[in-house]
């Protein structure tokens, strides 16, 4: 490991980019120090804005000799603090590094900068007949591809396309060494090693910076017809779900809606007409034909569950997608809310879900669920304030305690908001042995430890509380 | 029926435009293109007016070389053929692009021709207008809805504080509005069957067209860059710069 530089890193970063590229200001400060979970702001040291590979290298560099950490930064959309600075970090900005660098639609590819936001990259793709599929439900129109790439983002349409991971095919990236390297590569198969780009996908930063993005794309579906169904209670939803996700082929999306957040969202007023109840949200992809035949299969699905089908002038359903986690967290106010990310078999659906919301009714306390429930991704908000507040320490205790239980039943503590601050403490439970071969990866593409340290997996195997 | 269609490339519109530091025009480097949103709204109207009373759709775009990847698009989405007219941007204002399809419309002789109402890169919201006057066609501008009767055509547009019905004798000039309809997504089979569509590439020159230009773009420039805000201590200091620095109150 290099000594410690003398002279501060702000004057080492201004050198090597030009000053224009490090931003100090008290504005640029603020607008980094947080994401969108509602965890503890940490304000950077500054935010770097590189605009090129050789930036980006130059960046980890002056971090290296100045022992100082790196935070990567896409729109900050992370749910689980993931790109809240670690404590003294320099942020790196993508968001100027935001490209169309090759589009080659007649291979089914496109490479882009991490910077260039999810549904800016679709509607330049639109005219192609591609596109990327996973569609982030809450925050398509800001979430960088760099940020989905970082964390192996899902969506909506993940239940058939699967999520970001599925659709890399190569990195350009800066090792927490300084090494600028190529992972993967532009044909759709290969042998050659271990796969280092796939080590990259979800680490968070904590590897190193992503530069370049080359993904896959999809071919736009002949058609698609999407709907919305009823149910009178939690668990029959989920069961009607879990059906629906492994039998209806068609099935591209599956959205999972509970009464109490039907209630939130009923209060805009563009959506007074929602009926009362819980909710599947639902759209599937093909051929017109196989579009009827797949949503008929869901109609019969859903009376087997005692569903009714939701009147055709229901808002559109990703509109009341995009809104939910934004409404409870308004009634939440002023403290936000505690999440979950877990995701769990589709069999153990009905039960988790169920248990969870009686839990939490039995002590008065708001548990809000939604979530990509076709792929068992369950996303439960308990509100800090408003009504049916919890503490900040039981929330965090009902967090926890959902990870395990989601990890028991043999799910999983994180579907697809990542490890962060927010998960920490049951990625060890998870993956007990595991974690020690996460570590071991770490330190060698990071063996200053300085890329986003306290995210995902700590060197020294504390985890600290902040 | 055989109905014209326009398919002008566009910078992206959610790109940052950049100015060239000299002022003679926009920064191109990076800056990725796609079909005038407005263009597309027009081409899914040609198409399905087509697919429901038979007949043929051509393509029209004028523009440099690549400008052909974008009306394909418009092939991609169900018109029949193109036409390329090669020009660059520079050399062309609102009245020679009018001019220039005039020509066109003179020599494919269509039923109707649909416009995007404007392309969203210049604004200018002038060539369907200008086609139509020197064509001495009946126009009906911002279509937001479009119904063939027989041999006329119903466009319902959008005014202020209301829609206005016109019914037009055919052949006439329409432009398209956002609202119009909702543009098809061309399908990769569609996609590969346009790249095989035949394309007729002509210039200006070829045309008979007189390329002097009535208007010359003088310079560019950026909006002024905003100033950081600052804090005030109180609100005599506040009411004191809203009095005198902003000349507010």
């Amino acid at each position: 490991m290099s000594v410690m530089k003398r002279g501060s890193i702000i004057d080492a970063l201004r050198d090597a980019l030009g000053p224009e590229k490090v931003l100090t200001g008290p504005a640029d400060l603020l607008a980094a120090s947080h994401d969108e979970s509602d965890m503890k702001p940490e304000k950077p040291v500054c935010v770097c804005r590189p605009s090129c590979a050789k930036d980006a290298v130059a960046i980890v560099r002056a971090a290296l000799e100045h022992g100082v950490p790196v935070t990567a930064r896409g729109a900050g959309t992370s749910l689980e603090g993931s790109s809240i600075p670690t404590p003294n970090a320099v942020v790196v900005d993508f968001s100027t590094m935001d490209q169309v660098i090759e589009s080659v639609p007649e291979e089914q590819r496109v490479t882009v900068g991490p910077g260039i936001v999810y549904d800016r990259l679709n509607r330049l793709l639109r005219q192609s007949g591609l596109f990327f599929p996973p569609s982030p439900g809450g925050s398509a129109d800001v979430a960088t591809i760099g940020g989905m790439v970082s964390t192996n983002a899902s969506g909506i349409y993940a239940l058939k396309y699967g999520g970001t991971r599925r659709w890399v095919s190569a990195l350009e990236v800066v090792t927490g060494r300084g090494d600028l390297m190529r992972v993967g590569t532009v044909v759709p198969k290969t042998t050659a090693g271990f796969d280092l780009k796939d080590l990259f996908v979800g680490a968070e930063g904590c590897l190193g910076l992503i530069t370049g993005i080359t993904l896959r794309l999809a071919p736009v579906p002949h058609a698609s017809r999407k709907g919305g169904f009823l149910f009178p209670d939690v668990a029959a939803a989920c069961a009607a779900a879990s059906e629906m996700a492994a039998y209806i082929p068609e099935m591209a999306a599956l959205e999972l809606t509970d009464a109490d957040t039907m209630d939130l969202l009923r209060a805009i007023p563009s959506f007074a007409s929602l009926p009362k109840g819980h909710a599947l949200f639902i759209e599937v992809h093909g051929r017109a034909e196989d579009c009827e035949e797949g949503f008929a299969a869901a109609e019969d699905v859903a009376g087997e569950h005692l569903g009714i089908q939701l009147p055709d002038e229901i808002p559109d359903p990703w509109e009341l997608r995009h809104r939910m986690t934004g409404v409870i967290r308004e009634a939440a106010q002023p403290d936000g809310v505690v999440r979950t990310d877990c995701a769990v078999p589709l069999l153990s659906l009905p039960g988790f879900v169920s248990d969870a919301k009686k839990r939490a009714m039995q002590t008065g306390r708001g548990m809000y669920v939604f979530g990509h429930v076709g792929l068992g991704i369950l996303h439960f908000l308990m509100p800090l304030g408003g009504t049916g507040a919890w503490s900040k320490d039981e929330a965090l205790r009902e967090k926890a305690r959902l990870g395990l239980a989601a990890v028991e039943a043999g799910g999983t503590v994180s579907g697809e908001h990542g490890i962060g601050l927010g998960n920490r403490e049951i990625l060890g439970a998870e993956h007990p042995v595991g974690i020690e071969y996460m570590r071991a990866i770490k330190s060698y593409f990071d063996p200053a430890n300085l890329m986003n340290p306290d995210k995902v997996v700590i060197a020294d195997g504390r985890h600290p509380r902040r | 029926m055989k109905i014209l269609v326009t398919a002008k490339r566009v910078t992206d519109p959610d790109a940052k435009i950049r100015v060239k530091p000299d002022g003679t025009g926009i920064e191109t480097a990076g800056l990725e293109y796609k079909l005038n949103p407005f263009c597309e709204n027009a081409v899914e109207a040609a198409v399905s007016l087509v697919e429901q009373n038979g007949g043929e759709v051509v393509a029209v775009t004028i523009g440099d070389d690549s400008a052909t990847i974008n009306l394909r698009t418009a092939l991609a989405m169900g018109a029949e053929r193109g036409i390329h007219v090669k020009a660059s941007d520079t050399e062309l204002d609102s009245d020679l692009t009018a001019r220039i399809l005039a020509k066109v419309y003179e020599d494919e002789k269509p039923d109707l021709f649909i416009l995007g109402k404007q392309a969203v890169d210049g604004d200018s919201n002038q060539v369907g207008q200008l086609v139509a006057e020197y064509l001495g066609l009946p126009q009906a501008c911002f279509a937001s809805k479009m119904e063939l009767n027989g041999d006329r055509l119903q466009v319902t547009r959008e005014v202020d504080g209301g829609l206005e019905t016109l019914d037009l004798s055919l052949p006439a000039v329409v432009t398209a509005d956002l609202r119009l309809n909702e543009p098809r997504l061309p399908t990769l089979p569609n996609v590969l069957k346009a790249k095989r569509k035949p394309v007729d590439v002509k210039t200006p020159a070829d045309m008979g067209v007189d390329t002097t230009l009535k208007v010359v773009t003088v310079a560019y420039e950026a909006p002024k860059e905003r100033a950081g805000g600052i804090k005030v201590k109180t609100v005599e200091e506040l009411v004191d710069k809203l009095r005198n620095e902003a000349k507010v109150i």
